[in-house]
Order: structure tokens, then sequence, then C-alpha cells
């Protein structure tokens, strides 16, 4: 144990609040994985647009408690409670990852084109929907203004009272937060949270409902699942917007722990999300939440322990390599039927 | 009126005509067969009436409405079910799920067992009935209850493949060589469980290429060859056919 | 409008002819006059220039650099009008420059540099990044074309080819970290009694990464500890990791190297977890951006600088109040080192007297004490910009100068 601690150089990592990073960060990536590997996995193919969903829906999002000054590359002012950018966000990108489908997958589907060609029409639009984002939104970085968004470190604030029980909970918030050094915002908590509520609901979804089931059947065959009843289009319709809102909340709890909204916004995300997917092991739920953490992991590991954060990526690509060659199903996949 | 009746079937992949215009009736109760070597074009035909492939010519009709341009689950839906070639299980999900899966048609419309609460969630009284009905008349199926589909034997499989398409209450199952490519003692068993479905009055559309048991079950058989139809008549009348001895069983 | 204003040009022309600039920079000049640029008295006036003289310019123009490239472009638009309006080239001769867009990679950059010398400018100035200056430059160089950073303060950028031959085509008048950092550290340790520090640095990046450099090496003079060293890479937008670390060391500063989007986020986020003592940046804070940005965040922000908007020097008042009223908003260091850099090529042009770019080379390497918005500017040996840098402090959402008077700023 000792030799492991000297070994990785842990010594003088503090824990709690490294942790608390991992957390926070691994529930972005892990929020952005699931729609990619819920695409994936019901249509065999990589949604290579799902990070210019994920930055659509931060504007989305953006203009949704911003007005239309967003598309003048402003925003002066945010008069409704900031959180509700976040449905509006998902909402939003749902709709963008159906019109994706319309426009990217589904003429292509239709004359059943190899999955390569899907595969590149994906990056196709992607590269077209940042353009779209430059002409609408400007290149310029878009941020609402400074006190829009609660991003202070959760302290204790003045005039909540022991006395009172509604205030236990968040002086024992801010005494934990100042106690261990934690950097928790009230944005990063809401990450933390809104990540969870929304794994836990589509995990719910795959598994325990009727619609999960006929998307499982429809990522084992489109044939089987039209014999059986499954109107097919619709499955893929609501797997997009499911997807979509997926991207579209972690993209908007992205920028709102940022403030920066541009439009190469989620770019590095595209080959991170699939790091990820590949990691966990691809189309598996449960295998995209694993590998979102255990990436951010690898990142705070590298900048917390050791003089090389610059190569975090470097590592997690390293592993990516070596998942690929040692165990291509991913840490949690089964081995797979055929898909590309 | 016939259950199903199809007129002047022509298919095509693309230059390659399977199907030269056929035409055949299942009547209401009955089961009839369809029997042809291997490439006669049987698995086309009932792709063809699922609504898998789309005809380039005749007309599809079943329960009084012209099913010709309907999408496959719509076809499903409306009680024309098949149990396709090779089983076809989900060989990912358990034995349960597929069962539930085969009643997924009966749970309402496009959206509907989507959005409504309970619906979303739980089986209906009467599916779940249905489900301990078939693990009744497949008891092996109640022992490998919660296994996946894909470990189970062909026999099994192709068990798991009637009882899923049976939850979808249908009123004409079409079964695809459902003896393919299994040992004889299950060839048997396949075919006492289809004389058992007919014996309770179930309307069946059975293809084979195995011709002297789906005479022996069957009402009425017509006989494909090279996509076209070279003999009908009530099966008693083909078991003593002098050419289909000849062709089919010799 | 525009007629008012050809007409008082032509009327400051004329006064400028008669009073010397020398006596307006000593007594301030005559309250009616504004100061202005140009008509330095060490050379004659031109006499053999004609036509149109093309000089490039290589700016950021597009993505999140343009933040940079935009207020430069801007400066050099603003001395170009003011170059030709007051014929500082003579009767027959214009300067024109030619604007490229050198991206935010050294390709870009690079591609912009070979159009221009295809074209044929007598001299280039550019481009924004001192990273796409080390790939550009050397083709200028080659070409035997003098070629001037305006924003590149990186070491070694004038002597970056190793041959004298070639370097001595390049220039810059933007103070080097190494110009400006020493005495801003010197300062804030002396004015603050700062002891340690945690430095926080891209690594990835020729220009933050120098600029670490150069800090490592003041605070060493300084006598101050440096209790940990942090990285990040361009494009970071969280900084929570690095930041969990420092604030546990509990230094008495943070040192920042970073370009203007990294550090608004580095502060606001260390201001965020509650980090409130003095944050000591490079030149990449030098940026209008840190306070629409980063918001009351930024007070509390150390930053030398080549210039400041609030410079008491005449020439600099004259020149933020044309750039202001051009542009609708108020220089930036960027902008003045830019608007200075084109005057000097002008300059280069007119004491030489002549359109081919070896002799324009020559006459901006002899250009010594020539008054500016920066102070009075000279090249140094190795073309290198000499002038008094300023240490200014981010005091109620504006740059301030820092002097004793912020001793208990951080109490
Ligand atoms: N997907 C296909 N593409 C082209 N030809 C096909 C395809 N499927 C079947 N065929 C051809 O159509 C004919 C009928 O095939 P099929 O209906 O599968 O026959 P059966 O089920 O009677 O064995 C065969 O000649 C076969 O080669
Ligand atoms: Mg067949």
């Amino acid at each position: 144990m000792d030799f492991l601690i000297d070994f990785f150089n842990l010594n003088d990592v503090q824990w709690v609040p490294q942790i608390v990073n991992i957390i926070w960060n691994g529930s972005l990536y892990s929020l952005f994985a699931l729609g990619y590997a819920l695409i994936f996995s019901v249509l065999g193919v990589l949604n290579l647009a799902h990070s210019a969903i994920f930055m659509w829906g931060a504007y989305v999002g953006l203009w949704a408690v911003c007005g239309n000054t967003v598309f003048d590359g402003q925003c002066p002012a945010v008069d409704v409670p900031v959180w509700w950018a976040i449905p509006a966000a998902m909402i939003g990108g749902g709709i963008i990852a159906i019109l994706v489908d319309r426009i990217a997958f589904y003429p292509l589907r239709q004359r059943n084109a190899p999955r390569l060609s899907q595969l590149i029409s994906s990056i196709g639009i992607a590269i077209m929907m940042v353009a779209i984002a430059e002409l609408v939104f400007g290149k310029e970085r878009l941020s609402m203004p400074l006190d829009a968004i609660p991003r202070r470190n959760f302290d204790i604030p003045d005039g909540l009272s022991i006395e009172n029980p509604l205030d236990i909970g968040r002086i024992g918030l801010g005494m934990y937060v100042a106690e261990f050094n934690i950097l928790l915002t009230p944005v990063r908590l809401q990450i933390i949270v809104v990540s969870l509520i929304l794994m836990i609901f589509l995990g719910f979804i795959v598994t325990q409902t009727r619609l999960g089931q006929g998307m499982r059947t429809v990522a084992f065959s489109e044939r089987v699942s039209s014999l059986l009843g499954v109107h097919v289009d619709n499955i893929y319709m609501i797997a997009f917007f499911i997807s979509g809102a997926l991207a579209g909340a972690a993209g908007m709890l992205y920028t709102l722990n940022s403030n920066v909204f541009l439009p190469s916004t989620g770019s590095e995300l595209t080959l991170k999300g699939l790091t990820v997917i590949v990691l966990g092991g691809l189309g598996s739920i449960r295998g995209a939440v694993l590998g979102g953490y255990l990436v951010a992991a690898i990142e705070v590991y590298m900048v917390a322990a050791t003089d090389y954060g610059g190569l975090a990526d470097a590592v997690v690509f390293f592993l990516f390599f070596l998942v690929l060659m040692f165990r291509p199903q991913g840490i949690l996949g089964q081995p797979l039927p055929d898909r590309a | 009126m016939a259950l199903l009746s199809v007129t002047d079937l022509e298919v095509r992949y693309g230059m390659i005509l399977a199907l030269r215009g056929i035409s055949f009736k299942v009547e209401n109760g009955q089961v009839v067969c369809l029997i042809g070597a291997n490439g006669a074009g049987k698995s086309t035909t009932l792709n063809t009436i699922s609504g898998l492939l789309k005809p380039y010519a005749g007309k599809i009709e079943f329960d009084g409405r012209d099913i010709t341009k309907w999408r496959p689950d719509r076809i499903c839906k409306a009680g024309l079910v098949q149990v396709p070639e090779g089983r076809q299980v989900i060989a990912t999900m358990s034995v349960q799920e597929n069962l539930e899966m085969g009643a997924y048609a009966r749970s309402g419309g496009w959206l509907g067992p989507y959005l409504h609460p309970q619906k979303a969630r739980k089986l209906s009284e009467e599916q779940r009935y249905d489900i301990e009905m078939v693990f009744k008349r497949f008891p092996r199926l109640q022992e490998r209850r919660y296994q996946k589909a894909g470990s189970l034997s062909g026999g099994e499989q192709q068990m798991l493949a009637v009882g899923r398409a049976l939850l979808a209450r249908p009123k004409l199952m079409m079964l695809d060589e459902p003896s393919m490519g299994l040992a004889p003692v299950l060839v048997n068993e396949v075919f006492s469980i289809i004389k058992d479905l007919k014996a309770e009055g179930k309307t069946i559309l059975l293809v084979e290429q195995n011709a002297r048991k789906a005479l022996e079950v069957a009402d009425y058989a017509y006989v494909l060859e090279r996509g076209q139809i070279i003999k009908s008549g009530p099966a008693e009348t083909l078991r003593n056919d002098e050419q289909v001895i000849a062709a089919y069983l010799g | 409008m525009k007629q008012r204003f050809k007409i008082v040009v032509c009327l400051l022309l004329i006064a400028t002819l008669v009073l010397p600039l020398s006596a307006m920079a000593q007594d301030g000049g005559d309250e009616e006059e504004t100061p202005r640029m140009g008509f330095w008295e060490e050379c004659a006036d031109p006499a053999n220039l004609s036509g149109e003289i093309p000089i490039g310019v290589v700016f950021g123009l597009t993505g999140s650099i343009a933040q940079y490239g935009e207020p430069q472009a801007n400066g050099v638009r603003l001395a170009e009008q003011e170059i030709n309006e007051s014929g500082y080239l003579g009767e027959e001769a214009t300067v024109t420059f030619v604007y490229e867009d050198g991206g935010s990679d050294r390709e870009t950059s690079i591609a912009a540099f070979e159009k221009l010398i295809n074209e044929g400018v007598v001299a280039i100035i550019g481009p924004t990044l001192s990273s796409q200056a080390f790939g550009a430059d050397p083709l200028a160089a080659d070409a035997g074309i003098p070629v001037m950073g305006v924003s590149n303060t990186a070491a070694g950028i004038t002597t970056m080819t190793g041959d004298p031959e070639l370097d001595q085509f390049i220039f810059r008048d933007s103070l080097p970290e190494s110009g400006v950092i020493p005495g801003t550290v010197a300062t804030a340790v002396e004015i603050l009694g700062i002891e340690d520090v945690a430095i926080l640095y891209g690594n990835d990046d020729d220009f933050t990464a120098s600029g670490y450099e150069v800090f490592v090496d003041a605070l060493e003079e300084a006598g101050v500890e440096i209790l940990l060293e942090e990285t990040f890479s361009r494009g970071d937008v969280d900084f929570s990791v690095q930041l969990t670390k420092i604030i546990e060391q509990d230094p008495d500063a943070l040192v920042v190297s970073a370009l203007i989007a990294e550090a608004v986020q580095i502060v606001t986020q260390a201001r965020q977890a509650g980090y409130d003592g003095p944050i000591i940046g490079g030149n990449g804070f030098n940026s209008p951006a840190l306070f629409t940005d980063a918001g009351e965040d930024a007070n509390g922000v150390i930053v030398g600088a080549a210039w400041n908007v609030g410079n008491p020097n005449e020439l600099s008042e004259a020149f933020v109040e044309k750039y202001t009223e051009a542009y609708g908003n108020p220089p930036d260091q960027f902008a003045t080192q830019s608007y200075v850099g084109a005057w000097l090529m002008a300059t280069a042009v007119r004491c030489a007297d002549s359109a081919d770019p070896a002799d324009i080379r020559d006459a901006l390497a002899s250009i010594q004490d020539f008054p500016s918005p920066l102070g009075l500017f000279s090249f140094d040996e190795d073309r290198n910009p000499v002038h008094d840098p300023v240490v200014q402090i981010v005091d109620d959402g504006a740059f301030a100068v820092f002097d004793e008077s912020y001793a208990n700023y951080f109490d």
C-alpha cells in the first residue's frame, strides 16, 4: 500500500478536494458520453456531430435566458433564473439532434448506406453546425453577465443560524468546503446533481421501460424489431432526442461553469467522448458513466500528483490504445456484434 | 373473404425477379403451407407480406384491408405476425424480455406505450397472463426465464420465437422454416407444436422445405418453384400427387 | 464631419511645421495644439519617394485571437490615415498598408507572409503571436525584407535564426517580457512584501512559456520563494485542479503567465475559490477583456506593461483621444504598439528616402529617441525596443499606476 502511494506520488495530493474535482468533471464527461453511447448502441454508428449538438445546446440555453441579444454577440442581462437555461438547452439539443438525424443519417439509412458513409456524413454536418453557429452568434466569446451565474465557492453566508434547521445543511456545506479547501461552486454542485439525475433517468428508461426495450431491440436488429411491431423510425427519433437532450444539458452545464460560449466549444470533447465510451465499453450505458469518471480521474491525477499535467491527454489516449488492443469491447462491454 | 389474400405478387431484388406473380389465399382457421426448394422464393414471400420488402407489382390484402404499402410494424400490430427464418430471438435479452417484446405490438399507439406512466413501465394484466401461458406451453422456457436468449439451444430458441409471436395475439402467424437446422427429434417436436396450435384453431401460414412433415399438418398447400406457384390443392391431394412425391417427398 | 477633420489636420500640419516638436514635448506646447506624431527632426524631408509604398500587415483577425488582432489593425489604420494625410512621406508618396489575416496558428501566418512577399511589400508588420513569428519571420528575413513584431514578446524573437545576416531584418517595438517583468516583480515585492508565490503558466505556447521563465528569473532575483509551479494548455477553461493545489499552499501572490482567454478564467476561478490576494500577470493580461470578462474579479491583478492608457505622456493622450473617437473605445497596449510600429516603419521609409527594403532596414535600425505614445523610443543593437515600462494594478475595474499607495490594498 505504501509502495503504491509512493509509486503514484499520492502523498501530497489533497484527496478530498481533488476527488470532488474528479466527480464534477467526470459527471460532465459521462453526461456527454451517455448520449454518444446511446446513439452508438441504437444505430451502431458514431455520431461525430454530438459535440456540435453539445455546443448548440449551450447557445440555445444562453438564448433562452438572455434573449435575442445573443444574435448580436452579446448577453448584457439575464432576467430569468439562470437554471432555466438547462431545460431549454435540453429541449434545444433534442430538437437539433433530431434534425441532425433527418439530415445526416436518415437519407443514408434509407439507402442502406454503409456505416462509414454515415460516420463521414456526421462529420460533415458537425462542420456545418459550427460554421452556422459562427454566423449566428459570431466567432467571439460570448458570456453571461458575471453576476448572473452563482460561480462563487460555497461559504457560510451571514445571517444563517444553527438554530434554524433549514440553515444547518448550508452551514455544514460551507464548513466542509472551507475545511478541506474544496472548490465547489453552486454550478459544480448543479453539474453533479443534474448529471446524476439524468444518468439515473436514462438508466431507468433503457432498462425499465417499453421504450428502452424497443431501443435495445432496434440495437439488436432493425428487421427483427419491425417484425415485432416496433416503429423503428420513431425509436431513432426518440433516441436522437434523448441523446441531444443529454448533450444539451452537458453543454449548458459546461458553459455555465466556464462562462465561455464559443462555436468551437466542445470540439475537444469529440475525441475525449469517444475515448470515454470506448474505455467503458462501446454502447454500454454503465460503461459510458464509468469511462467518464475514469478519464476525469486520469486528468486530475496527472495534474494533481505529477508535474506532467500537459500529458493527461496523452495518457488517456494511451489507455484508449491499450483498451483497443487488448479489450476492444471496453471495460464493461460485452463482446460486440458486428458494428462500425 | 379470405383472411389473407395475395394477388399477382411480383418481387425483385434489383434486376433479379424473385417472385413472378404469385397468388394464394389463407382462410380463417386454416393451416396453409408453402413448400419449395431452397431459393424458391418462400422467405421473399413472407417478408413481402410482412412489409419488409416492397413488391414490384401485386396486392396483399389482410383482414379485408389492403396492406401492400404498410410499414412492417403496422402490419404486425394488425395481427399478421411472422416467425422469421433462423429464429432471430434477441440474443442480448433474457427469455422473459424476449416475450415482453412479443407483446410490444399490443402496447398502444406510436407514443402511447412510452408516455403513459403505467404502460411505460408495466405489462398489462392480460400480457402477463399471456406470458404465463407461453411458459405453461413451453416449460423448458420457464426454467430459463432469466437466461439470455443467446444461450438457448436451437430448439429452445424456436419455442421462444413461436412464444414471442403468440404474445402479439396474431390473427395469422407465418412460420418461416421452423424446422431448419434442428435435430430430427426436435423437428418432430416443432411440428407437434404446430399441430397443437392448429388444434386451438390458430390460422397459420407455414413455409417449409420439409414437405413431408408440412403436408402432414397442413389443410391446404402451395408448391413454389423459382418464384412461381406450380401446384396447389388440399394437402391430402398433394401428398398423393406423383410430381410432388417425385420432387419433394422422394 | 470628415471635411472638418481634414481642415483640422491641415491646420495642425502647418502649426507643426512652425513649432518644433521637441519644444512641445518639453513645455506641453501651445494650449490649443494637440501634440502629434512624426516629423522627427533627425532626418530631412524625403525627396526621392513617390507612388504608393506597400507595407504588409499580418494580424490574427479571426477567431479568439481577434481580440488582439482587431485593435492592432485599428492602430495601424489610424497611423496610416495620419501618415498619408500629413504628407509624412513627401508630396509624391503615400504608404499603403496591405492587411492579411494571420489566423491563430503558424501556418496561416506563414501563408500570409508568403503572399505579401510575392506581392512585393517593402516591409512587414506582425504577426500577432510570438509562436507565429518564429514560423513566419524567417521568410521575410530570407527575402531581405524588414519585419517588425508589434506584439511579439517572447525571448529571442529578434535573434531567432541565429544568423546575424538574417536576424538584422527582424525588429520589434513590443517590450519583451524580459523588459517588463523584472521591474513588475521587483515593484510588487517591494511594495507588498511578498515572500512566496505560486506560478501557473501555459506550457504549450512560446509566449506564455517564455514569460514563465522570465518570471522565475525575476522572482529569484527578488529573493522570493516559489512554492509550486502548475501548468495548463491553451484552450483550457477550467483550472480547478491546479487552483486546488495552489490555494492549499496559501502563497502571498499568484503569478500567472497566460493569454487573455485563459487569464480571465484563471482570475475569475481563483477569486471564486476564495483567493483574494495579488495576481501578478504577464503581458497577456494587457487587454480590456480582463475588465469586461472578469469584472471586479480582476481587482488586484498586477501587470507590467509597455504602455497604459493613463500614461502621462502627451503623445499618448492625443493618441487615446483620436483612437477613441475613431473606434468608439479606448486603445489597449496592442493598438498602441501597432500604431507606433506603423509610424516607425513610415519614419524608416522617410529617413531612408528610399523604397528599397535594405535601406529601410538600415534607417529603422538607427532610430533613437523617437517620441511616441510609448515614450522616447529606441532600438538596441539587437533591434529590441528600449523605453520605460509601467507597472499597473487593476483597481475598481481599470488599470491604475501601481505605487506605494497600494501597500495596504490586500490587507
Ligand atoms: N437480398 C437478396 N438480394 C438478391 N437476391 C436475393 C436476396 N434474397 C434472396 N434472393 C434471391 O431470391 C431468390 C429467393 O430467395 P428466398 O426467398 O430466400 O428463397 P427461400 O426462402 O425459398 O429459400 C433466390 O434466388 C435468392 O438468391
Ligand atoms: Mg428461406
